[in-house]
């Protein structure tokens, strides 16, 4: 697998986190709901939509299930939310009223009644064994190379939608840069956005370009009518991209997708770089000293990779690990910036980390063996992630197509679930969240509020579910396990609880830390992968507990109120 | 404004395990008046509010506002029983066709035979439950949120504020059938929703302006003081358009000036057709603005009358001083 | 066995206040620990110290005793620090030496146990509950005390307890990989010169024919009838009478007093010889029927004979500690009301940790007990146990008594449910739940709370 593609599999799997957890912050976030049986949703939509996509008959006699009946997907999505809601709502009728612990238990009891279920009965979803032969939308139709229409279509839908997820992104950096009122940054970031907007401001633009030392405050009035316009301007954008691809595909199919291709992937890392920029704020003295502390652990690692034996390369890697792990140690303490703001540091050496494993590591043996054309297509395909390559010819995969369906279904999830929270539906969760007993005596039933909060938490872990289905192709009863549902509260407290957006940050964290241990355990010696892939968790559950302890409110924390009111 | 009683409390009692908290009390609250409950630490003046709020079920006796009793008022609507009775007949339904489907085999009869006795264990389930908790628990209602739509809301003593959330969502929050608060209104009909939010806010600063908690709007009711939540408390109420306010306490902690404009307030929401029942320590404060006074101690009522007499009242004195 | 786990838990709960999802995870622990002892050369790290299987070279027996030793000392240390390995829970006032010296010695004497006793399971059971009882604590030490000083909410404290699950789940896959194991049962045991197997299961068949009631217990190895007994009608109902009676007099007898014998217990003990008794004087040996009207078939090792002996020896123990010691009313004081205890003077963390310790070793012994009940090892057993046990703590009520009560429905449910309805073995966690959900419907507050 080229590491685009790896690269690709984490964001893909980080979005449909991102629904599970949004899922679970309806409920615990904003409503104060502790559900324990979370994966329980998430297994409703999954089976859901897998049985209603699926053929009749394609299992043969060695898979048995109810009923398939080879409906389009959107139905299987649609139907996977509403059952996996009415589950939920049915769940929560007789067991809300009880005490939290209770409630919490009880409802992970459920889950595991679904669990066994799916597992015991054979007729139902082929019992303990998988439920094979679910076919993702479309997926017949990729590779595409811009040869047939459909291709075309499909392309610039694509290209389009990635254009507008990033200018998106872009533009919650440059706000994030104003509000700051770090101009010096902004000038580039500024620069960027006016690219990334590709002049569409001149036409729907209310708002000044290019100045961002104040002057940006918004009329309190029109609740989000920026965010609006700026929301436009980059659908805009990203449909004039997805013309230009079309066209420029359809005239050279090789030339065209390939320019296209490289065009927006840089794109695509300039605004990742400027987002990180954003975020880090550093100055020289951090880049060098967070690039060698990220250096560091990439070569602390280096024994695990060229020593065989174990005897020899495990103390050697742990100790090189105690040795940078101790700098890091002694950094935070001494060093008053990074003690200030450890999370920032931390990310950022996990980015050099990444880098440096995304780059220079995987064409190391190419420029060893002094090939240098190897080594550049390598360093060329990864940076184009946007393009697989069969041989020279440029491709757009299927899995480009699920990043993009993912993306879109994610932006749209994520801004309805904006409108609701901040709505005064939103506020009485909140308010049932911090205390029934107003509620109640200002004549809401908290009762009916958490029953919705209890449907809607758990259609989005059913979409996820759906969304699972269609990743995996595959579900086995043990995929449910109750450890889904410990990974989306770690993502939601690692995010921020009750922060919509911040799923989507811990959604990331956790699926790069996943992938990047995965990635380590390939080069643990066969007999002992079981046992990394074990302690991985186990610095999981370690992680989990620092942060429930040091920053309970997890790292972005929730939105502040008077924030958003004032927009 | 009609003359009948806003509120009649007769017999009422509760008992906590071997404490009686509030004991045989009667009294009626006149409309468009305010009405002082006073009493010793003790004396049973929060329960009393409790029980008339809905918060508590009363062990015996019988409260009627407006005329209609509050059990009556709180009982669930039968549409809420059948929806009740629908979902676990449906949900225990399906377990009935899988239970047919896993015993008999999957011809229609067994499935439509399972569905029938599965929703018919259901509906026995749901209608076993109801009447095991009438047993055990009693047939009373808690249901405050009823009597708070139908017009009665109430303050707690110990201030009962939304600790995470600012102090201008904790006005915005009390206002009753806000068009935001439909999930479904939330998402499809948004300018609607702005509109009606907009004209809250309004509503919003002017209580504000009012408390003089203009500088605190954007601080999180958490941090406030004890006074400065009282008033907050106060101000939800404010936000509502009630026919019967308790307040239980709603100047303790407030600096002087403040709470001779509260009670100002009070009084003129007193003279446009509200009706108060006021909990207060402060004497000065509780027989100045009250029409009629209702004395408790010990669970029991001591006096009842206007807040000259009461005043002069021996008991009620003696009460005080020993409490 | 549901019940030596959920006690542990159900202390915790109550005392400790903590919904601990770890406590599977601690059983988990409690079974691979007892592997230490049972199959030393199973275990990662400790399979270079020992030949073979099953014994333990000179390295692993010094390992072994050494652990044992520590694990002792580390138990009482926890009880609260240096002064309780001065002896400073004692009941009487002994000087400190004194008291060191003992728990040394104690130490030595698990130690020597452990190492001399590889591969007897109740020896590995014995190390496994000291083990776990002194690992137990450290989660309240570093993890619950701390977070319980930031006084979270219960929700939190439960998402810090599945936190700490997870941690000790896959701290033990790490070290133990992921293969399922089992413990290695000698069969024969020596008694009193009598050489008595322990694993072979004897068949205890029930038969209910028209008659009356017939008992037959047999060896199927042997193929020998230990014991034969038709039970008239007549002779149930008298056996029924009399232990009711016999069960109403001790309770009426000890009705009021709060003594270690109290008038629960005095009453069920009464209620049980009166019953046996009856039984034993009326029965007469009669032929196995052909055509029973209902039989059953329940199969009992000695070896699960013993366990059962030995969960009941360890709740009595417990029993006395509550009701007879200072310790144990402290205890019972702090988990009515935590902050009112403290006010009256109980020195509520030290009853904490105990409470822990406590746990730790029910846990411990719980688990290897688990190991040889379900005759194989898994990283998931605790979890799946977990589940039961909380249904059986809430059911309850969240009191150690209720615990015992909650266990034994929750445990007769589950065997019952998948055995009247048609059920796989899938469906026996399940049943829990259901029972759960069904008397929470009910009564929230639970059955004896
Ligand atoms: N929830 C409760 N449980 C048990 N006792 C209560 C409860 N609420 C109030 N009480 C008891 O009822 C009595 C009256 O209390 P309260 O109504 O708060 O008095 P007041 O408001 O007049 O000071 C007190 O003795 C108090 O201990
Ligand atoms: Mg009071």
């Amino acid at each position: 697998m080229a590491t685009a593609d790896i690269l690709v599999s984490l964001v893909v799997l980080a979005m449909f986190y991102s629904i599970l957890s949004l899922g679970m912050n309806i409920k615990y976030g904003h409503t104060g709901l502790l559900d324990f049986g979370h994966v329980g949703f998430y297994l409703i939509g999954a089976y859901t939509a897998a049985l209603l996509v699926i053929p009749a008959d394609v299992g043969g006699p060695s898979t048995v299930y109810l009923f398939g009946l080879d409906l389009p997907w959107v139905v299987g999505v649609l139907a996977a939310m509403v059952v996996a809601g009415i589950v939920g709502a049915i769940v929560a009728l007789p067991t809300i009223r009880l005490r939290e612990d209770y409630l919490a238990i009880t409802v992970l009891g459920v889950a595991t009644i679904f669990q066994r279920i799916i597992q015991a009965e054979t007729w139902l979803a082929n019992g303990p064994d998988a439920l094979r032969g679910i076919t993702p939308p479309l997926i017949d139709k990729f590779p595409v190379d811009g040869q047939s229409t459909l291709g075309l279509v499909l392309i610039a839908l694509i290209c389009g939608t990635v254009w507008v997820l990033t200018t998106l992104g872009l533009g919650r950096i440059r706000e994030t840069l104003a509000e700051a009122d770090r101009s010096v940054v902004g000038g580039a970031t500024d620069t960027l956005y006016a690219i990334g907007l590709l002049g569409t401001e001149r036409v729907l633009g209310t708002e000044r370009m290019g100045d961002s030392t104040g002057e940006n405050v918004s009329e309190p009035t029109t609740i989000g009518s920026e965010a609006t316009t700026q929301f436009r301007m980059s659908v805009l954008a990203g449909g004039i991209v997805a013309v230009a691809t079309a066209i420029l595909a359809g005239i050279s199919t090789r030339g065209g997708l390939l320019a296209v291709g490289t065009i927006i992937s840089v794109y695509t890392w300039l605004v990742l770089l400027a987002g990180i920029n954003s975020y880090a704020n550093f100055d020289g003295m951090d880049y060098v000293a967070t690039l060698a502390l990220g250096t560091g652990y990439m070569l602390a690692l280096a024994p695990m990779y060229y020593l065989d034996s174990l005897i020899i390369w495990l103390p050697l890697t742990l100790g090189a690990f105690a040795a940078v792990i101790g700098g890091t140690v002694y950094l935070r303490r001494n060093w008053s910036r990074f003690s200030a703001r450890p999370f920032r540091y931390g990310l950022f050496i996990g980015v050099w980390f990444g880098a440096i494993w995304y780059f220079p590591i995987q064409v190391l043996t190419p420029l060893l063996d002094g090939n240098l054309m190897s080594a550049a297509t390598t360093v060329f395909n990864n940076v184009v992630w946007m393009l697989s390559f069969s041989g020279q010819t440029p491709q757009v995969g299927y899995s480009r197509f699920t990043l993009f369906l993912f993306g879109s279904i994610l932006l749209v999830v994520l801004y309805l679930m904006e409108l609701i929270v901040e709505s005064p539906f939103g506020r009485v969760l909140r308010a049932v969240r911090n205390d029934e007993r107003v509620v109640n005596s200002l004549g809401k039933d908290p009762f009916l509020y958490k029953i919705q909060s209890m449907a809607l938490g758990s259609a989005l872990g059913g979409l996820a579910g759906a969304l699972a289905a269609m990743y995996f192709q595959v579900l086995v009863f043990t995929m449910f396990a109750p450890r889904v549902t410990f990974i989306a509260l770690l993502i939601m407290f690692l995010g921020g609880v009750g922060n919509n957006r911040a799923m989507i940050v811990g959604a990331f964290l956790f699926w790069a830390f996943q992938t990047a241990t995965t990635e380590l355990a390939g080069f643990v010696a066969t007999d002992l992968r079981t046992n990394f892939q074990a302690f991985r968790f186990v610095l999981m559950g370690l992680l989990f507990l620092l942060i429930l302890y040091y920053r309970p409110q997890g790292l972005m924390g929730e939105r502040s109120r008077a924030e958003v009111s004032e927009q | 404004m009609s003359d009948a009683p806003i509120l009649e409390v007769e017999n009422l009692q509760k008992k906590f395990g071997g404490i009686t908290a509030v004991d045989g009390v009667s009294f009626t609250l006149e409309t468009g008046k305010i009405t002082g409950l006073i009493g010793p630490n003790g004396a049973g003046k929060t329960t009393t509010f409790n029980l008339i709020s809905g918060f508590y079920k009363p062990t015996g006796g019988t409260i009627r506002f407006n005329g209609t009793d509050t059990q009556e008022i709180m009982r669930p609507s039968s549409a809420e029983r059948s929806i009740w009775t629908g979902a676990s007949a449906s949900s225990i339904g399906i377990l009935g066709i899988g239970a047919g489907r896993v015993l008999f085999g999957a011809s229609p009869s067994v499935l439509a035979g399972g569905a029938v006795v599965g929703a018919g264990a259901g509906i026995g389930l749901y209608l076993g439950q109801g009447a095991y908790r009438n047993r055990s628990e009693g047939t009373k209602h808690s249901r405050p949120f009823q009597l708070a739509q139908q017009g009665m809301i109430r303050t707690f003593q110990i201030t009962r504020e939304l600790t995470e959330m600012t102090v201008l969502e904790n006005l915005l929050l009390a206002p009753q059938g806000q068009m935001g608060e439909n999930i479904v209104n939330a998402v499809v009909r948004r300018d609607a929703v702005a509109e009606d939010e907009r004209q809250l806010r309004e509503q919003t600063e002017e209580v504000i302006d009012l408390l003089e908690l203009n500088h605190l709007r954007d601080e999180e009711a958490g941090n406030l003081s004890g006074g400065q939540r009282k008033l907050l408390e106060l101000g939800r109420v404010l936000m509502l358009e009630p026919d019967l306010v308790l307040l239980d306490e709603p100047v303790a902690g407030v600096n002087p000036s403040l709470t001779d404009r509260i009670m100002d307030a009070i009084t003129s929401m007193r003279d446009e057709g509200y009706s108060f029942c006021i909990v207060e320590h402060e004497m000065d404060v509780i027989m100045e603005i009250s029409d009629r006074i209702v004395a408790m101690a010990e669970g029991k009522k001591m006096a009842e009358g206007p807040p000259e007499e009461i005043q002069e009242n021996q008991q009620v004195l003696e009460s005080y001083l020993g409490g | 066995m549901v019940a030596l786990g959920a006690i542990g838990l159900s202390m915790v709960y109550s005392i400790a206040e903590v919904p601990n999802f770890a406590h599977g995870d601690l059983l988990t622990l409690g079974a691979y620990m007892a592997l230490l002892v049972n199959k030393p050369g199973n275990v990662p790290l400790l399979d270079t110290l020992t030949t073979g299987g099953q014994s333990a070279t000179m390295g692993g027996t010094a390992v072994l005793f050494a652990l044992g030793v520590v694990a002792t000392l580390g138990a009482i240390y926890m009880l609260g620090g240096v002064e309780a390995l001065l002896g400073s829970f004692w009941p009487v006032d002994v000087p400190g030496g004194a008291a060191l010296a003992v728990h040394v010695g104690l130490g030595a004497a698990v130690g020597a146990i452990a190492s001399l006793g590889v591969p007897s399971i109740i020896a590995a059971m014995l190390f496994s509950g000291i083990v776990v009882a002194a690992l137990g604590p450290l989660q309240e030490r570093y993890v619950f005390g701390k977070f319980r000083a930031k006084d979270i909410s219960l929700a939190m404290m439960l998402v810090v307890s599945l936190a700490v699950a997870f941690v000790l789940r896959f701290t033990i896959q790490t070290v133990f990989g992921s293969t399922t194991r089992s413990y290695s049962l000698q069969p024969e045991v020596e008694v009193f010169g009598n050489s008595i197997n322990m694993v072979v299961v004897k068949f205890f068949d029930f038969y209910v024919t028209g008659g009356g009631f017939l008992l037959n217990v047999s060896d199927p190895v042997s193929e020998a009838v230990l014991f034969n007994g038709v039970f008239s009608w007549v002779s149930i109902l008298l056996m029924f009478v009399a232990a009711a009676a016999a069960g109403y007099a001790g309770y009426r007898y000890r009705r009021g007093t709060r003594a270690i014998l109290g008038p629960y217990l005095l009453g069920t003990i009464a209620g049980i010889l009166a019953f046996a008794v009856i039984g034993f004087l009326t029965n007469s040996p009669g032929p196995v029927p052909q055509s029973p009207i209902h039989s059953t078939r329940v199969r009992l090792s000695v070896l699960n004979g013993a366990i059962i002996v030995l969960a009941l020896g360890m709740m009595g123990l417990l029993h006395t500690l509550l009701r007879a010691t200072k310790v144990g009313k402290a205890m019972r004081a702090t988990s009515d009301n935590r902050d009112l205890a403290e006010i009256r003077g109980i020195d509520v963390d030290q009853v904490t940790m105990g409470v822990w310790v406590i746990a730790g070793l029910f846990a411990g012994v719980g688990g290897a007990t688990l190991g040889v009940l379900f005759g194989t090892l898994k990283i998931t057993m605790g979890f799946f146990i977990l589940l039961p046990m909380f249904a059986a703590v809430i059911l309850g009520g969240i009191t150690i008594y209720g615990a015992l009560v909650g266990s034994y429905i929750v445990g007769l449910a589950m065997e019952i449910g998948i055995f009247a309805l048609p059920l796989g073995a899938t469906y026996r966690t399940p049943m829990a739940f259901v029972v759960l959900i069904l008397v929470l419907l009910l009564k929230p507050e639970g059955i004896t709370g």
